[in-house]
């Protein structure tokens, strides 16, 4: 591979061209992270957060004496360390992702995606697992350990997108299995009524998970761009349609717009974070919106 | 202009193009779609679903079922025929010349003249203007200029062959004067089956300047045909009544093999004798009958081939044998030698019979009781008995003079008013022939249907000169173009001049074997016996005499042909027609039998520029050739067959076209977008 620079190996269209996702999800990070200033959340900390009161179970090595000779109550010091999160990131297989009308399907751009943001969270000190949006149980799932990196990417570059997904459902499965919570990261077509997807999203961040949710479109998908009538089949139930573009476009634009804009309003009012993207959109966006989530305390807004 | 297809059955691959347009509709969805990431959205969109059912690209289409149609064309090996047709002929009248002789009535001629006529009809512009005009030994217009093809038609399918020989001059005459009257040149088409008997009836009247004239041959090649030509019937008395020797001519051209045929001779209706002969692929077979007995009265005789060919008109034959009624001939002679030949021809035969009385001057008494008077080189009287010789011809009765040296000297008296010729002077010339026989009068019957001119022997030294008058008729001219025989009616009764000799001091006529039926059929004609012929040549007149009151004809079929103001009948079909008088009744006053002329049972054929040859074309007059109906020889369409290659050449560009109109814009994008599937990988 010729030398290029890292910030470049944020263009979908360089990324295309690398196969090995460890190497490049570290490259992707290593490039932007250049090109920002260094800041305290971005590097491992362990100064002193705040007290809080000792609650019966916790590791009594942690108690505060000095405070407790002061105020004759047990309290506990918390540390900024001891902010570090576990991050979930979940990734839709359904055979809706395996579409791409430019250099990268939406499967492999969310895969690029989710290596960089775990590279990046394991970078700042989180913890990184990983969860497949796919199939009837959640089986495949790595949860989130400081250790985990390698098994998520590799997990990551085995994937194959098949099937349909409901991510509605499947998130709401995830949000009564998983027991710890953190920080979930999903990037999916979102393929499912916007209803069903705050539901999901709502049942994780009723258990305490914090969502960041990435919409990933093909820009032939979003803009609908066709010209000639042709029958379209879908990925996922291989139903067939023939659609004269011309007379639908308008119908179908609107349609997306809606969808977006009411992701945007039940997901993103919620609380959860939205970002719509194509596959023709540098990844520093994406990965602008995951420091900034991250610059939030875990659990707070 | 007109074109066909060598191999026309590959014309049914045209039934693909049906192909692109079923694959569009049909097909459409079976071929790979294009994948899409869901339909989610799509399927909340209101779409025209019967889309699917319409051609969505036209232009593709249209150019690729053009190209699909020429490549079939191609195949089919089109040609075009380098004749014109009438539609590229002019924007004037066009004018159908169609052939009613017997000889079309040939079932072959006759589709080929239905299909030829169709043709022409789709093929005429439909604002064209079109007359019809039909033919045979006289024409007729069958429909007037017009542009209703609906007209046409008609006329057309009542263009039925008749029974008369073709004579061309007749029709193109017709349609020379149709065209003459229009203001811009016109197109003669003239449909005719090219019989090469009629060759000697061809010639094309001058034709309006301009006038594009063209000859439909609608069939080619020699045809088989067999007909009975011809019927001589010899009626001779016995004790036990009348009887006649009888002999048919049976006449076959065109065959490929000898055949077996019955000829079968039936009288007044009852089968008379049968006759099983080989006929030859060409050629003439006289057949004789047994005698057969005829009735006192007119007799009818009917010949038939027992196995009917392809023109069935001309295997039947009718004649009519006069009653036997013996003729009284009064011969003038004014010396005792002369006439001696005459009286010897006329004594000879019967049926009927003729009586002869010699006299050297005519009296009233004589005349009284005769019906023929026979001036043998004698002048005829004038003054009184002159009157009652003109009184004697008004009344029914006949003159004959025979001029010779005596009448034609200065004042030799042959100046009689009823004659239809007088005698001016004599003419010497060693080898005179006679020539031009008017076959179809019936003092000339006799010669009729013999295949040689039996007159054309006959060697002249001397004869008189005669000058027609009186509205009298040539029958028989010398070779010099001089009347040998005129006749004229007059009143009731017939009048003749012979200027051949009947003496051997000026020819040879009296040893020759035409001159017994020469001098019986002028003397019998005369007489008024032969006044209705044993049998008529088809477009041949029927005299009528003047006696009667009221005639009615009733034709075979029944029809009631029409008697004009002249008391003359043209029947125009085969076989017995009947004269009544005030109404058709049981027992006709006379019956007259009718067959086509002999030539019409030769269907050989001429090539059309035979017919063409003789029409001028320094006026602008164009000729040519149609071929409906005629194929063209192999070799020749071989020849005109190259578009092929041009069909190629374009069906080529148009597929070209085709990839690079698919290949732009939106085609090309639709056709070049590629749906990126990861798989697995990546």
């Amino acid at each position: 591979m010729n030398r290029v620079a890292p910030s470049a190996l944020l263009d979908p269209a360089v990324l295309a061209g690398i196969d090995d996702l460890a190497l490049l999800s570290r490259m992707i990070v290593d490039g932007f992270v250049s090109g920002t200033h260094r800041s305290r959340q971005t590097g491992l900390s362990l100064d002193f957060a705040q007290h809080r009161v000792y609650q019966p179970g916790d590791d009594l090595r942690r108690i505060d004496w000095r405070l407790y000779g002061r105020t004759d109550k047990f309290f506990l010091k918390t540390y900024e360390a001891e902010t570090n999160a576990d991050v979930l990131v979940a990734l839709d297989v359904s055979a809706s992702m395996d579409f791409g009308s430019g250099a990268l399907t939406k499967f492999r751009y969310a895969r690029i995606l989710l290596a960089a943001l775990a590279w990046l969270a394991r970078r700042q000190g989180d913890r990184v697992g990983f969860v497949p949006l796919g199939g009837a149980d959640l089986a495949g799932i790595i949860p989130p350990a400081s250790r985990h990196l390698p098994l998520v990417l590799e997990a990551l570059s085995r994937l194959v997108p098949e099937g349909s997904v409901a991510l509605g459902e499947a998130l709401a499965r995830l949000a009564r299995m998983a027991g710890r919570t953190g920080i979930l990261v999903v990037v999916s077509d979102c393929y499912d009524d916007a209803s069903a997807i705050q539901h999901g999203v709502g049942a994780l961040q009723a258990r305490g998970w914090d969502v960041v949710l990435f919409h990933v479109l093909d820009p032939a998908e979003r803009d609908f761009d066709y010209e000639a009538p042709d029958t379209f089949a879908d990925l996922e139930t291989a139903a067939r349609l023939a659609v004269d573009p011309g007379e639908v476009r308008a119908a179908y634009n609107a349609a997306i717009d809606n969808h977006i804009t009411a992701l945007r309003t039940l997901v993103g009012d919620g609380g959860a974070d939205y970002l719509p993207l194509t596959t023709d959109q540098p990844l520093d966006g994406a990965l602008r919106q995951w420091l900034e989530r991250r610059h939030r305390p875990v659990g707070g807004r | 202009m007109p074109f066909g297809f060598l191999v026309p059955v590959l014309l049914a691959a045209l039934g693909a193009l049906a192909a692109p347009l079923l694959i569009h509709l049909r097909q459409r969805d079976r071929r790979r779609p294009r994948a899409f990431p869901s339909l989610m959205f799509l399927a909340r969109v209101p779409i025209q679903t019967d889309r699917r059912k319409r051609i969505t690209d036209w232009p593709l289409l249209l150019i690729r079922a053009l190209a699909l149609a020429l490549l079939v064309a191609a195949f089919a090996r089109p040609y075009l025929r380098r004749s014109v047709s009438p539609e590229g002929a002019s924007a004037g009248l066009t004018v159908l010349v169609v052939d009613r002789s017997q000889s079309m009535a040939d079932s072959a001629v006759q589709a080929a003249l239905a299909d030829s006529v169709a043709a022409l009809l789709r093929e005429i512009p439909g604002g064209g203007r079109i007359a019809v005009v039909g033919y045979a030994i006289s024409a007729e217009l069958l429909a007037a200029p017009t542009t209703d093809r609906a007209i046409i038609g008609t006329a057309l399918a009542a263009a039925k062959p008749g029974a008369a020989a073709t004579r061309h001059v007749a029709g193109l005459r017709a349609a020379a004067d149709l065209l003459g009257a229009e203001p811009i040149p016109g197109t003669l088409l003239l449909l005719t089956d090219m019989q090469a008997a009629a060759i000697g009836a061809a010639g094309v009247p001058s034709l309006p300047p301009g006038t594009r004239f063209r000859v439909m041959p609608l069939v080619s090649g020699p045809r088989d045909n067999a007909a009975v030509r011809g019927l001589e019937v010899r009626p001779f008395g016995t004790p036990a009544g009348r009887r006649a020797a009888v002999a048919a001519e049976i006449f076959r051209a065109g065959g490929l093999a000898e055949r077996s045929t019955t000829i079968t001779l039936t009288v007044d209706g009852r089968v008379a004798s049968s006759v099983e002969r080989i006929l030859p692929t060409e050629g003439t077979v006289r057949v004789t009958f047994d005698t057969v007995a005829l009735p006192r009265t007119t007799a009818r005789l009917v010949v038939r081939l027992d196995e009917p060919d392809r023109l069935p008109a001309d295997d039947v034959f009718h004649a009519v044998v006069a009653a036997d009624e013996a003729i009284r001939v009064l011969l003038v002679a004014a010396s005792p030698d002369a006439g001696r030949f005459v009286e010897r021809a006329l004594s000879i035969g019967r049926a009927p019979a003729v009586v002869v009385e010699r006299v050297r001057s005519l009296d009233a008494a004589a005349l009284a009781r005769s019906a023929v008077v026979w001036f043998q080189d004698s002048p005829p009287p004038d003054g009184t008995l002159g009157e009652a010789l003109n009184q004697f011809v008004e009344a029914g009765g006949g003159v004959v003079m025979a001029a010779g040296s005596l009448v034609s000297r200065p004042g030799g008296g042959a100046a009689l008013d009823l004659l239809p010729a007088v005698v001016r002077g004599e003419a010497e010339r060693d080898g005179t022939t006679l020539g031009e026989p008017a076959l179809s009068h019936p003092a000339l019957a006799a010669f009729r249907g013999t295949t040689l001119d039996p007159l054309a022997t006959v060697r002249v030294r001397r004869h008189p000169r005669l000058e027609p008058r009186n509205g009298g008729r040539t029958l028989l001219r010398f070779d010099d173009g001089s009347a040998a025989l005129v006749t004229s009616s007059i009143g009731a009764g017939r009048t003749a001049v012979i200027a051949v000799p009947l003496e051997l001091d000026g020819g040879d006529f009296p040893v020759q074997a035409s001159f017994l039926p020469f001098v019986r059929g002028v003397a019998i004609w005369a007489g008024g016996l032969a006044a209705q012929p044993t049998a008529l040549d088809g477009g041949d007149v029927w005299r009528l005499s003047a006696s009667l009151v009221q005639p009615v004809v009733r034709s075979p079929s029944g029809d009631r042909p029409e008697v004009n103001d002249g008391l003359v009948v043209l029947p125009a079909e085969a076989g017995f027609h009947e004269l009544f008088e005030g109404s058709a009744g049981t027992v006709p006053v006379a019956v007259v039998a009718l067959n086509a002329p002999g030539g019409e049972a030769d269907l050989g054929t001429m090539l059309p520029e035979e017919l063409l040859l003789g029409v001028a074309t320094d006026d602008g007059t164009e000729t040519g050739t149609v071929g409906w109906g005629q194929p063209p020889a192999a070799v020749e369409l071989e020849h005109q067959q190259a578009g092929w290659r041009w069909l190629l050449l374009l069906a080529a560009l148009l597929l070209g076209a085709d990839v690079w109109i698919a290949s732009r814009g939106w085609r090309g994008a639709a056709s070049n977008q590629v749906v990126t599937t990861a798989g697995g990988g990546g």
